[in-house]
């Protein structure tokens, strides 16, 4: 046995493009849940400190020019997210 | 126990932020599932598919080697394999980065334990070997891992913070179960033994040797290791736990202690770290160590020869893709040969499973993530 440590970085797929997009897929499954995370702390402070309350985050819509805002954020999130698995050449 | 108390054990772990906590978690959870949930179902997945092809290829039962290179041709295999390589690597990653935000903060804490009980013995000339250097456990620099500032303690706060949220208390804690297991052992083994002088070869942070500090009081505890960065970091630990040990940064190939100068010498995780040439050089400096009726042992994974193929197929991940390239040789070595050939007479030699002492008590969580069943395997003689 070699004095010398083999320590190269594996990838297990023939394709290392899975190894990589497994890698970035993972992470962002962190974000999320860092989000998830963050979100139920602000939740529970604003409802302790009695700003906003469970219920009135439940029962909140947007309305009018908000409501538009906001669906446009999801068509481009949408579309930043699985452009790149569904672009063709 | 909560988030707060998991990081609050003793004065060097540090609450982190909701979000790099929640960060921390979310590695340390898929890994415990990966371990606990996924990983046994592949034996099935050996049994069902890939077993009985190669008992038809080769015309026998395949061996360890066999087992692991078709099983990372199989796709859930491959699977276990990438999703366990990024939870350890991004695991570590994001604990050193909380590391590196609070390192002020800890290295003040460190700085507040330097009176002890305990002492730190560092030799910055001393000569590190090629096969402890490398990202091992896919940490960056491994276990040298070190900021720009002086006496900086990176190396042990990243392994001792990562070990003790990712493990979830399943070895106490204070990660003392070991310690504690192997020592309650010892005095079950070695009823009439009174060590005056005990040493550990490889200590990292302390988590085993503070348990035979405690369960042998009246002894003089030393630790060794290679990096000052985990050395520095294990003596303030022990300090803030009240319990002394006497660190010094030397190589367990050749300490620079007396002959015949300990009663006990042992190390934990230590060996399959080490090189085929290192491995007899270190059970040689046992031996010259140690005093007549002295006690040497090595606890570390059970050897092959204890293991189906299969279960030993398992650790090529670790050897592999965890970088720990030398694991293969020494769980393959003859552990009695190699002793005897240290100058241990084989009549004196012993192996053993001490059992947790924890895991009795422990709850179904804890139980749960226990996938290696509790047990803590060694080997050892006693000098005569």
């Amino acid at each position: 046995m070699a004095d010398t440590p083999e320590t190269k970085d594996q990838h297990f797929f023939d394709d290392p493009a899975i190894d990589r997009l497994t890698a970035a897929f993972l992470q962002l499954a962190s974000e999320v849940w860092v989000l998830n995370e963050r979100f139920a702390a602000l939740q529970t402070l604003a409802d302790e400190k009695g700003v906003i309350t469970r219920e009135d985050l439940a029962r909140f819509q947007f309305t009018g020019e908000a409501d538009a805002e906001i669906a446009k954020d999801r068509g481009a999130f949408l579309r930043r997210v699985v452009g790149p698995l569904t672009a063709r050449d | 126990m909560d988030r707060v108390a998991r990081q609050s054990v003793h004065p060097l772990i540090k609450p982190a932020s909701t979000a790099d906590y929640a960060r921390e978690s979310f590695w340390d959870d898929l890994t415990m599932y990966l371990e606990a949930d996924v990983r046994p179902g592949l034996r099935d997945v050996y049994e069902r598919d890939v077993r009985p092809k190669l008992v038809e290829e080769l015309g026998r039962e395949p061996e360890r080697a066999e087992i692991a290179a078709a099983m990372r041709k199989q796709e859930d295999n491959r699977w276990w394999y990438l999703l366990r390589t990024q939870s350890q690597r991004q695991g570590i990653e994001v604990s050193r980065e909380v590391v590196e935000k609070q390192l002020p903060e800890l290295m003040a804490q460190a700085k507040a334990r330097g009176n002890g009980p305990g002492s730190l013995s560092l030799d910055p000339d001393l000569a590190i070997p090629d096969y402890i250097r490398g990202d091992i456990h896919l940490q960056r620099d491994g276990y040298f891992a070190a900021s720009d500032i002086a006496d900086d303690i990176t190396a042990g706060a990243v392994y001792d913070r990562g070990i003790t949220l990712g493990r979830m208390g399943t070895q106490g804690w204070l990660n003392d179960d070991v310690g504690l297991s192997l020592a309650a052992w010892m005095k079950e083994r070695f009823p009439n033994f009174r060590p005056k002088r005990i040493l550990e070869l490889g200590c990292t942070v302390g988590h085993t040797v503070v348990g035979f500090k405690q369960t042998y009081p009246e002894a003089e505890v030393h630790a060794i290791d290679l990096s000052a960065g985990l050395l520095r970091y294990a003596f303030a630990r022990s300090a803030a736990l009240g319990v002394e040990i006497h660190y010094h940064q030397q190589n367990a190939e050749r300490t620079r202690f007396d002959g015949g100068s300990f009663d006990l010498v042992f190390s934990r995780i230590l060996m399959h770290e080490t090189s085929a040439d290192a491995m007899p050089r270190i059970f040689a400096e046992c031996h010259r160590l140690l005093g007549e009726g002295g006690v040497m042992f090595h606890s570390d994974a059970p050897q092959y020869d204890m293991l189906d193929p299969y279960a030993q197929s398992l650790r090529d991940w670790d050897a592999t893709a965890n970088k720990e390239p030398y694991m293969n040789g020494y769980y393959s070595m003859n552990l009695e040969d190699a002793f005897e050939q240290a100058g241990f007479d084989r009549a004196t030699m012993f192996r053993a499973q001490p059992p947790s002492l924890r895991l009795k008590n422990a709850d179904a969580e804890v139980r749960r993530s226990r996938v290696r069943g509790g047990l803590y395997f060694l080997a050892g003689a006693v000098r005569t």
